[in-house]
Protein backbone atom coordinates (compact mmCIF):
# COMPACT_ATOMS: atom_id res chain seq x y z
CA UNK A 1 0.00 0.00 0.00
CA UNK A 2 3.12 2.43 0.52
CA UNK A 3 2.32 4.03 3.59
CA UNK A 4 4.41 5.22 6.73
CA UNK A 5 3.56 1.98 8.44
CA UNK A 6 4.37 -0.48 5.47
CA UNK A 7 7.56 1.09 4.58
CA UNK A 8 8.69 0.52 8.17
CA UNK A 9 7.70 -2.79 8.09
CA UNK A 10 9.33 -3.49 5.01
CA UNK A 11 12.44 -2.17 5.96
CA UNK A 12 12.75 -5.19 8.32
CA UNK A 13 15.40 -3.72 10.24
CA UNK A 14 16.99 -5.70 13.02
CA UNK A 15 16.54 -3.10 15.77
CA UNK A 16 19.81 -4.01 18.41
CA UNK A 17 20.16 -3.43 21.95
CA UNK A 18 18.88 0.13 22.48
CA UNK A 19 19.01 3.04 25.49
CA UNK A 20 15.40 2.99 26.90
CA UNK A 21 14.82 6.59 27.25
CA UNK A 22 11.86 7.61 29.79
CA UNK A 23 10.28 11.51 29.34
CA UNK A 24 9.34 12.87 32.37
CA UNK A 25 6.24 15.59 32.02
CA UNK A 26 3.55 17.41 34.11
CA UNK A 27 2.42 20.83 34.39
CA UNK A 28 4.17 23.56 36.23
CA UNK A 29 4.32 23.00 39.85
CA UNK A 30 2.50 19.69 39.60
CA UNK A 31 6.00 18.21 41.53
CA UNK A 32 8.37 16.81 38.46
CA UNK A 33 11.48 18.96 40.15
CA UNK A 34 10.58 17.36 43.35
CA UNK A 35 10.09 13.80 41.54
CA UNK A 36 13.40 14.12 40.03
CA UNK A 37 15.48 15.32 42.96
CA UNK A 38 13.87 12.18 44.84
CA UNK A 39 15.08 9.88 42.30
CA UNK A 40 18.31 11.23 42.32
CA UNK A 41 19.24 10.52 45.78
CA UNK A 42 18.51 6.89 45.36
CA UNK A 43 21.63 5.53 45.95
CA UNK A 44 22.93 3.73 42.85
CA UNK A 45 22.18 5.40 39.21
CA UNK A 46 24.75 4.57 37.36
CA UNK A 47 24.74 4.44 33.94
CA UNK A 48 21.77 6.63 34.12
CA UNK A 49 21.52 9.74 32.18
CA UNK A 50 18.77 12.82 33.13
CA UNK A 51 18.35 15.41 30.41
CA UNK A 52 16.41 18.37 31.80
CA UNK A 53 15.71 21.95 30.18
CA UNK A 54 17.90 23.54 32.55
CA UNK A 55 19.58 23.32 35.79
CA UNK A 56 18.28 26.85 36.99
CA UNK A 57 15.04 25.56 36.36
CA UNK A 58 15.52 22.42 37.42
CA UNK A 59 17.34 23.48 40.98
CA UNK A 60 19.28 19.41 41.07
CA UNK A 61 20.31 19.30 44.84
CA UNK A 62 23.67 20.79 45.16
CA UNK A 63 24.38 18.53 48.03
CA UNK A 64 24.53 15.24 45.46
CA UNK A 65 26.73 17.17 42.48
CA UNK A 66 29.83 15.52 42.72
CA UNK A 67 31.65 16.92 39.27
CA UNK A 68 30.12 19.20 36.52
CA UNK A 69 31.87 20.12 32.86
CA UNK A 70 30.43 21.98 30.06
CA UNK A 71 26.37 21.36 29.83
CA UNK A 72 27.10 17.98 31.90
CA UNK A 73 26.66 17.25 36.05
CA UNK A 74 28.03 14.49 37.53
CA UNK A 75 25.74 13.31 40.67
CA UNK A 76 28.05 11.57 43.24
CA UNK A 77 25.67 8.45 43.09
CA UNK A 78 26.80 7.93 39.57
CA UNK A 79 23.81 9.69 37.49
CA UNK A 80 24.79 12.29 34.69
CA UNK A 81 22.65 15.04 34.09
CA UNK A 82 22.79 17.34 30.96
CA UNK A 83 20.71 20.44 29.79
CA UNK A 84 19.13 21.06 26.55
CA UNK A 85 19.51 24.38 25.34
CA UNK A 86 18.11 23.56 21.56
CA UNK A 87 18.40 20.64 20.09
CA UNK A 88 17.63 17.47 22.02
CA UNK A 89 18.91 15.06 19.54
CA UNK A 90 22.37 16.71 19.65
CA UNK A 91 22.02 16.08 23.94
CA UNK A 92 21.19 12.41 23.03
CA UNK A 93 24.24 11.98 20.72
CA UNK A 94 26.16 13.44 23.33
CA UNK A 95 25.26 11.38 25.98
CA UNK A 96 25.54 7.79 23.42
CA UNK A 97 28.79 9.23 22.27
CA UNK A 98 30.63 9.36 25.87
CA UNK A 99 33.43 6.64 26.49
CA UNK A 100 33.53 7.80 29.80
CA UNK A 101 30.34 6.47 31.00
CA UNK A 102 28.19 4.17 29.58
CA UNK A 103 24.65 4.74 29.55
CA UNK A 104 22.33 2.29 30.38
CA UNK A 105 19.13 4.35 31.03
CA UNK A 106 17.67 8.36 30.22
CA UNK A 107 15.40 10.05 31.94
CA UNK A 108 13.83 13.55 29.66
CA UNK A 109 12.38 16.17 31.99
CA UNK A 110 10.29 18.63 30.08
CA UNK A 111 9.17 21.93 30.73
CA UNK A 112 5.80 22.04 32.58
CA UNK A 113 3.88 24.01 29.89
CA UNK A 114 5.24 21.56 27.38
CA UNK A 115 3.03 19.45 25.16
CA UNK A 116 5.39 16.08 25.22
CA UNK A 117 4.30 15.43 21.45
CA UNK A 118 7.38 16.83 19.88
CA UNK A 119 10.16 14.89 22.65
CA UNK A 120 8.23 11.87 21.43
CA UNK A 121 8.66 12.70 17.72
CA UNK A 122 11.99 13.39 18.28
CA UNK A 123 12.50 10.06 19.41
CA UNK A 124 10.89 8.24 17.19
CA UNK A 125 11.37 10.19 13.94
CA UNK A 126 15.25 11.09 13.88
CA UNK A 127 16.79 7.62 12.34
CA UNK A 128 20.25 8.76 14.25
CA UNK A 129 18.11 8.72 17.70
CA UNK A 130 15.76 5.96 16.67
CA UNK A 131 18.50 3.06 15.98
CA UNK A 132 20.29 4.28 19.06
CA UNK A 133 17.29 4.81 21.93
CA UNK A 134 13.79 3.39 22.54
CA UNK A 135 10.97 5.16 24.32
CA UNK A 136 10.33 3.29 27.83
CA UNK A 137 7.36 5.38 28.14
CA UNK A 138 6.24 8.57 29.60
CA UNK A 139 6.09 9.56 33.57
CA UNK A 140 3.25 12.46 33.89
CA UNK A 141 3.11 14.41 37.66
CA UNK A 142 -0.24 15.42 38.62
CA UNK A 143 -1.08 17.75 41.62
CA UNK A 144 -3.24 15.76 43.57
CA UNK A 145 -4.58 19.35 45.29
CA UNK A 146 -4.58 21.60 42.16
CA UNK A 147 -4.61 19.02 39.19
CA UNK A 148 -8.13 19.29 38.76
CA UNK A 149 -8.41 23.16 37.96
CA UNK A 150 -5.22 22.42 36.09
CA UNK A 151 -6.87 20.30 33.42
CA UNK A 152 -10.03 22.66 33.77
CA UNK A 153 -7.37 25.47 32.71
CA UNK A 154 -4.76 24.26 30.26
CA UNK A 155 -5.30 21.82 27.54
CA UNK A 156 -1.46 21.41 27.70
CA UNK A 157 -2.00 19.42 31.33
CA UNK A 158 -4.58 17.38 29.51
CA UNK A 159 -2.15 16.31 26.86
CA UNK A 160 0.56 15.57 29.27
CA UNK A 161 -1.82 12.90 31.09
CA UNK A 162 -3.40 11.29 28.01
CA UNK A 163 0.18 10.97 26.18
CA UNK A 164 1.53 9.33 29.74
CA UNK A 165 1.90 5.56 30.72
CA UNK A 166 2.12 6.00 34.65
CA UNK A 167 0.62 8.78 36.37
CA UNK A 168 2.36 9.75 39.84
CA UNK A 169 0.15 12.03 42.26
CA UNK A 170 1.91 14.51 44.04
CA UNK A 171 1.20 16.10 47.46
CA UNK A 172 -1.02 13.72 48.31
CA UNK A 173 0.02 14.39 52.07
CA UNK A 174 -1.31 17.60 51.61
CA UNK A 175 -4.81 16.38 51.35
CA UNK A 176 -6.73 16.71 54.47
CA UNK A 177 -9.03 13.65 53.43
CA UNK A 178 -7.67 11.13 50.98
CA UNK A 179 -11.13 10.77 49.78
CA UNK A 180 -10.79 13.99 48.10
CA UNK A 181 -8.84 12.52 45.65
CA UNK A 182 -11.64 10.36 43.84
CA UNK A 183 -13.12 13.00 41.47
CA UNK A 184 -9.32 13.41 40.08
CA UNK A 185 -8.77 9.50 40.12
CA UNK A 186 -11.93 9.27 38.07
CA UNK A 187 -11.19 12.78 35.88
CA UNK A 188 -7.68 11.08 35.40
CA UNK A 189 -8.83 7.74 34.05
CA UNK A 190 -11.28 9.11 31.99
CA UNK A 191 -8.92 11.21 29.80
CA UNK A 192 -6.31 8.26 29.99
CA UNK A 193 -7.94 4.64 31.30
CA UNK A 194 -4.57 2.74 30.33
CA UNK A 195 -1.49 4.83 32.52
CA UNK A 196 -1.13 3.00 35.83
CA UNK A 197 -1.85 5.56 38.67
CA UNK A 198 0.70 5.78 41.45
CA UNK A 199 -0.67 7.36 44.60
CA UNK A 200 1.87 5.63 47.17
CA UNK A 201 4.60 9.02 48.08
CA UNK A 202 6.94 7.14 49.44
CA UNK A 203 7.22 4.25 46.67
CA UNK A 204 7.38 6.94 43.96
CA UNK A 205 11.14 7.24 43.28
CA UNK A 206 11.82 3.58 43.20
CA UNK A 207 8.75 3.04 40.90
CA UNK A 208 9.92 5.73 38.37
CA UNK A 209 13.53 4.41 38.89
CA UNK A 210 12.13 1.04 37.81
CA UNK A 211 10.04 2.37 34.77
CA UNK A 212 12.95 4.34 33.49
CA UNK A 213 14.77 0.56 33.49
CA UNK A 214 12.08 -1.32 31.92
CA UNK A 215 12.09 -0.46 28.49
CA UNK A 216 16.02 -2.11 28.52
CA UNK A 217 14.28 -5.10 30.42
CA UNK A 218 11.30 -5.90 28.64
CA UNK A 219 11.77 -9.87 28.25
CA UNK A 220 11.12 -9.49 32.25
CA UNK A 221 8.84 -7.43 32.35
CA UNK A 222 5.80 -8.50 34.35
CA UNK A 223 3.09 -8.68 31.06
CA UNK A 224 0.37 -5.65 32.63
CA UNK A 225 2.89 -3.12 32.53
CA UNK A 226 3.89 -3.65 28.90
CA UNK A 227 1.27 -1.04 27.75
CA UNK A 228 -1.92 -2.51 28.97
CA UNK A 229 -3.42 -1.33 32.47
CA UNK A 230 -4.60 -4.30 33.19
CA UNK A 231 -8.35 -3.34 34.51
CA UNK A 232 -9.29 -1.80 31.17
CA UNK A 233 -9.40 -4.58 29.25
CA UNK A 234 -9.79 -7.52 31.97
CA UNK A 235 -12.73 -9.80 31.94
CA UNK A 236 -12.13 -11.77 29.09
CA UNK A 237 -13.51 -9.18 27.00
CA UNK A 238 -13.24 -10.06 23.05
CA UNK A 239 -14.74 -6.80 21.75
CA UNK A 240 -13.25 -3.63 21.77
CA UNK A 241 -13.44 -1.71 24.55
CA UNK A 242 -16.32 0.97 25.43
CA UNK A 243 -14.08 4.47 24.34
CA UNK A 244 -13.66 7.10 27.16
CA UNK A 245 -14.43 10.73 26.47
CA UNK A 246 -13.46 13.32 28.44
CA UNK A 247 -11.85 16.84 27.53
CA UNK A 248 -11.55 15.98 23.98
CA UNK A 249 -9.75 13.32 24.56
CA UNK A 250 -11.22 9.58 23.78
CA UNK A 251 -9.21 6.59 24.21
CA UNK A 252 -10.01 2.92 24.09
CA UNK A 253 -8.61 -0.74 22.88
CA UNK A 254 -8.92 -2.32 20.24
CA UNK A 255 -9.55 -6.10 20.39
CA UNK A 256 -9.66 -8.68 18.36
CA UNK A 257 -9.45 -12.30 18.24
CA UNK A 258 -8.55 -13.49 14.95
CA UNK A 259 -5.04 -13.04 14.38
CA UNK A 260 -4.86 -10.15 11.42
CA UNK A 261 -3.55 -10.30 8.10
CA UNK A 262 -0.19 -8.69 8.17
CA UNK A 263 -0.86 -6.32 4.89
CA UNK A 264 -4.15 -5.91 6.16
CA UNK A 265 -2.88 -4.56 9.30
CA UNK A 266 -0.59 -2.66 7.67
CA UNK A 267 -2.71 -1.22 4.83
CA UNK A 268 -5.52 -0.41 7.49
CA UNK A 269 -2.90 1.50 9.70
CA UNK A 270 -1.62 3.34 6.80
CA UNK A 271 -4.61 4.61 6.09
CA UNK A 272 -5.69 5.65 9.48
CA UNK A 273 -2.20 7.73 10.22
CA UNK A 274 -2.74 9.43 6.82
CA UNK A 275 -6.53 10.13 8.08
CA UNK A 276 -6.24 11.01 10.87
CA UNK A 277 -3.05 11.13 12.54
CA UNK A 278 -2.75 14.30 13.60
CA UNK A 279 -5.18 13.31 16.15
CA UNK A 280 -3.38 10.04 17.25
CA UNK A 281 -1.91 10.91 20.63
CA UNK A 282 -0.42 7.46 21.29
CA UNK A 283 -0.95 4.34 19.80
CA UNK A 284 0.94 1.45 21.43
CA UNK A 285 -0.23 -2.60 21.54
CA UNK A 286 0.50 -5.89 20.59
CA UNK A 287 -0.97 -7.83 17.18
CA UNK A 288 -1.25 -11.30 16.20
CA UNK A 289 -0.29 -11.76 12.74
CA UNK A 290 -1.80 -14.57 11.09
CA UNK A 291 1.33 -14.93 9.14
CA UNK A 292 3.74 -15.30 12.74
CA UNK A 293 0.60 -16.06 15.12
CA UNK A 294 3.17 -16.99 17.94
CA UNK A 295 5.09 -14.03 17.57
CA UNK A 296 3.32 -10.59 18.59
CA UNK A 297 4.22 -7.45 16.68
CA UNK A 298 4.92 -4.57 18.84
CA UNK A 299 4.05 -1.11 17.39
CA UNK A 300 3.89 2.63 18.95
CA UNK A 301 3.42 5.58 17.65
CA UNK A 302 2.73 9.19 18.64
CA UNK A 303 0.48 10.54 15.75
CA UNK A 304 1.37 9.91 12.27
CA UNK A 305 4.89 8.57 13.38
CA UNK A 306 5.69 5.44 14.63
CA UNK A 307 8.39 3.52 15.37
CA UNK A 308 10.20 0.39 13.20
CA UNK A 309 7.18 -2.27 14.72
CA UNK A 310 9.06 -4.68 16.47
CA UNK A 311 8.34 -8.87 16.66
CA UNK A 312 8.70 -9.87 20.19
CA UNK A 313 10.03 -13.94 20.63
CA UNK A 314 6.99 -14.47 22.49
CA UNK A 315 3.83 -13.62 23.75
CA UNK A 316 4.21 -12.04 27.70
CA UNK A 317 1.33 -14.04 28.94
CA UNK A 318 -1.26 -16.19 27.90
CA UNK A 319 -3.66 -13.57 26.30
CA UNK A 320 -3.02 -13.86 22.37
CA UNK A 321 -5.39 -11.61 20.90
CA UNK A 322 -4.44 -8.00 19.00
CA UNK A 323 -5.08 -5.68 21.71
CA UNK A 324 -4.00 -1.93 20.66
CA UNK A 325 -4.46 0.79 22.92
CA UNK A 326 -5.53 4.20 21.44
CA UNK A 327 -5.51 7.37 23.10
CA UNK A 328 -6.55 10.04 20.84
CA UNK A 329 -8.29 13.26 20.23
CA UNK A 330 -11.43 12.31 18.92
CA UNK A 331 -11.36 9.38 16.81
CA UNK A 332 -13.94 7.04 16.95
CA UNK A 333 -13.80 3.50 18.07
CA UNK A 334 -16.50 1.64 16.37
CA UNK A 335 -15.00 3.64 13.24
CA UNK A 336 -11.89 2.58 14.00
CA UNK A 337 -12.69 -1.39 14.25
CA UNK A 338 -15.24 -1.18 11.29
CA UNK A 339 -12.66 0.00 8.86
CA UNK A 340 -10.06 -2.73 10.07
CA UNK A 341 -12.39 -5.29 9.57
CA UNK A 342 -13.05 -4.01 5.92
CA UNK A 343 -9.68 -4.10 5.61
CA UNK A 344 -9.19 -7.74 6.59
CA UNK A 345 -12.08 -8.80 3.78
CA UNK A 346 -10.21 -7.22 1.32
CA UNK A 347 -6.61 -8.82 2.22
CA UNK A 348 -8.72 -12.09 2.74
CA UNK A 349 -10.16 -11.43 -0.98
CA UNK A 350 -6.47 -11.03 -2.38
CA UNK A 351 -4.34 -12.28 -0.45
CA UNK A 352 -1.25 -10.53 -2.30
CA UNK A 353 -1.32 -7.17 -1.22
CA UNK A 354 -2.90 -4.97 -4.80
CA UNK A 355 -3.12 -1.70 -3.75
CA UNK B 1 -42.46 2.85 6.35
CA UNK B 2 -40.51 1.91 3.22
CA UNK B 3 -40.30 5.80 2.39
CA UNK B 4 -38.29 6.17 5.48
CA UNK B 5 -35.98 2.99 4.30
CA UNK B 6 -35.58 4.64 0.85
CA UNK B 7 -34.70 8.18 2.59
CA UNK B 8 -32.07 6.39 4.63
CA UNK B 9 -30.91 4.60 1.33
CA UNK B 10 -30.67 8.05 -1.01
CA UNK B 11 -28.81 10.02 2.00
CA UNK B 12 -26.73 6.51 1.84
CA UNK B 13 -26.24 7.05 -1.84
CA UNK B 14 -25.27 10.11 -1.51
CA UNK B 15 -22.52 9.80 0.82
CA UNK B 16 -20.91 7.32 -1.12
CA UNK B 17 -21.02 9.39 -3.77
CA UNK B 18 -19.01 11.95 -1.83
CA UNK B 19 -16.94 9.06 -0.07
CA UNK B 20 -15.59 7.22 -3.54
CA UNK B 21 -14.32 10.34 -4.87
CA UNK B 22 -12.18 10.92 -2.18
CA UNK B 23 -8.42 10.15 -1.72
CA UNK B 24 -6.23 9.08 0.92
CA UNK B 25 -2.81 10.31 0.49
CA UNK B 26 -0.84 7.95 2.40
CA UNK B 27 2.80 9.26 3.81
CA UNK B 28 1.90 12.56 2.17
CA UNK B 29 1.86 14.49 5.68
CA UNK B 30 4.58 12.34 6.91
CA UNK B 31 8.08 13.48 7.87
CA UNK B 32 9.45 9.92 6.81
CA UNK B 33 10.16 10.83 3.51
CA UNK B 34 6.61 8.67 1.82
CA UNK B 35 5.09 10.25 -0.50
CA UNK B 36 3.55 10.48 -3.62
CA UNK B 37 1.12 7.45 -3.01
CA UNK B 38 -2.58 7.60 -3.07
CA UNK B 39 -5.67 5.93 -2.71
CA UNK B 40 -9.54 6.33 -3.69
CA UNK B 41 -12.06 5.53 -0.97
CA UNK B 42 -13.98 4.08 -4.40
CA UNK B 43 -11.54 0.98 -3.96
CA UNK B 44 -12.71 -0.33 -1.18
CA UNK B 45 -16.32 -0.79 -3.00
CA UNK B 46 -15.93 -4.28 -3.04
CA UNK B 47 -14.35 -4.72 0.08
CA UNK B 48 -17.40 -3.16 1.65
CA UNK B 49 -19.87 -5.60 0.01
CA UNK B 50 -17.63 -8.47 0.76
CA UNK B 51 -17.55 -7.57 4.19
CA UNK B 52 -21.19 -7.00 4.37
CA UNK B 53 -21.71 -10.54 2.25
CA UNK B 54 -19.56 -12.03 4.95
CA UNK B 55 -21.87 -10.76 7.92
CA UNK B 56 -24.95 -11.31 6.03
CA UNK B 57 -24.12 -15.00 5.13
CA UNK B 58 -23.24 -16.00 8.93
CA UNK B 59 -26.60 -13.74 10.22
CA UNK B 60 -29.69 -15.81 12.22
CA UNK B 61 -31.99 -13.78 10.00
CA UNK B 62 -32.58 -16.50 6.93
CA UNK B 63 -33.89 -14.25 4.88
CA UNK B 64 -30.90 -12.21 4.69
CA UNK B 65 -28.44 -14.95 4.46
CA UNK B 66 -30.21 -15.94 1.57
CA UNK B 67 -30.80 -12.31 -0.24
CA UNK B 68 -26.73 -13.09 -0.04
CA UNK B 69 -26.38 -16.35 -1.04
CA UNK B 70 -28.43 -15.87 -4.20
CA UNK B 71 -26.07 -12.72 -4.66
CA UNK B 72 -23.07 -14.68 -4.53
CA UNK B 73 -24.35 -17.19 -7.27
CA UNK B 74 -25.24 -14.09 -9.43
CA UNK B 75 -21.80 -13.29 -9.82
CA UNK B 76 -19.32 -10.62 -9.75
CA UNK B 77 -21.09 -7.10 -10.75
CA UNK B 78 -19.81 -3.64 -11.60
CA UNK B 79 -19.88 -1.10 -9.04
CA UNK B 80 -21.81 -3.36 -6.28
CA UNK B 81 -22.17 -1.15 -3.72
CA UNK B 82 -23.87 1.50 -5.49
CA UNK B 83 -26.20 -1.44 -6.86
CA UNK B 84 -27.21 -2.13 -3.65
CA UNK B 85 -28.20 1.01 -2.43
CA UNK B 86 -29.95 2.11 -5.98
CA UNK B 87 -32.39 -1.42 -5.26
CA UNK B 88 -32.89 -0.50 -1.93
CA UNK B 89 -34.01 3.50 -2.66
CA UNK B 90 -36.12 1.40 -5.35
CA UNK B 91 -37.38 -0.76 -2.64
CA UNK B 92 -36.84 -3.64 -4.93
CA UNK B 93 -35.63 -5.48 -1.58
CA UNK B 94 -37.80 -7.22 1.33
CA UNK B 95 -38.17 -5.28 4.32
CA UNK B 96 -36.40 -7.32 6.97
CA UNK B 97 -33.13 -7.77 4.29
CA UNK B 98 -33.65 -3.98 3.53
CA UNK B 99 -33.73 -2.73 7.28
CA UNK B 100 -30.46 -5.13 8.07
CA UNK B 101 -28.69 -4.02 5.32
CA UNK B 102 -29.53 -0.52 5.76
CA UNK B 103 -28.21 -0.57 8.80
CA UNK B 104 -24.83 -2.48 7.99
CA UNK B 105 -24.11 0.11 5.23
CA UNK B 106 -24.97 3.08 7.39
CA UNK B 107 -22.16 2.08 9.91
CA UNK B 108 -19.79 0.66 7.79
CA UNK B 109 -20.04 4.32 5.05
CA UNK B 110 -20.37 6.45 8.36
CA UNK B 111 -17.08 4.69 9.76
CA UNK B 112 -15.06 5.74 6.73
CA UNK B 113 -16.51 9.15 6.64
CA UNK B 114 -15.71 9.43 9.84
CA UNK B 115 -12.13 8.48 9.93
CA UNK B 116 -11.83 10.65 6.32
CA UNK B 117 -13.55 13.78 7.97
CA UNK B 118 -12.62 13.67 11.55
CA UNK B 119 -16.37 13.52 12.14
CA UNK B 120 -16.91 16.34 9.97
CA UNK B 121 -18.32 14.54 6.99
Amino acid sequence: MGGHFSSLLATDVVQGERIPVTVLTGFLGSGKTTMLNRLLKLPDLHGTAVIVNEYGAVGIDHDLIAQTSDDIVLLANGCMCCAVRGDLAEALQRIAERQDTPVRQVLIETSGLADPGPVLRTLMADPGIQSRFELAGVVCTVDSVLGMATLDRYPESVRQVAVADSLFLSKTDLLEDQSLLSPLVQRLRDVNAVAQLHAERDRQPQLLYEHIRVGGNRQTTPPEALFYRTPFIAGGRDTDTAPRHRDGISSFVLVRDVPLPRDAFAAWLDMVIAMRGEDLLRVKGLVQQAEDPDRPLLIHGVQHLFSPPELLPAWPSADRRTRIVFITRGVDAEAMGETLDVLVRRHMRRPLSTF
Amino acid sequence: MADDLAQRAERMLSLWSDLSMRHVALGGACACGTGGVSLRLEDFELDIVGYLEDTGLRCDVAEVAGFFTALQQAGPQDQPLRSLLHDLEEGRMPEAVARWLLTRIERTLTSFAELHGGGRA
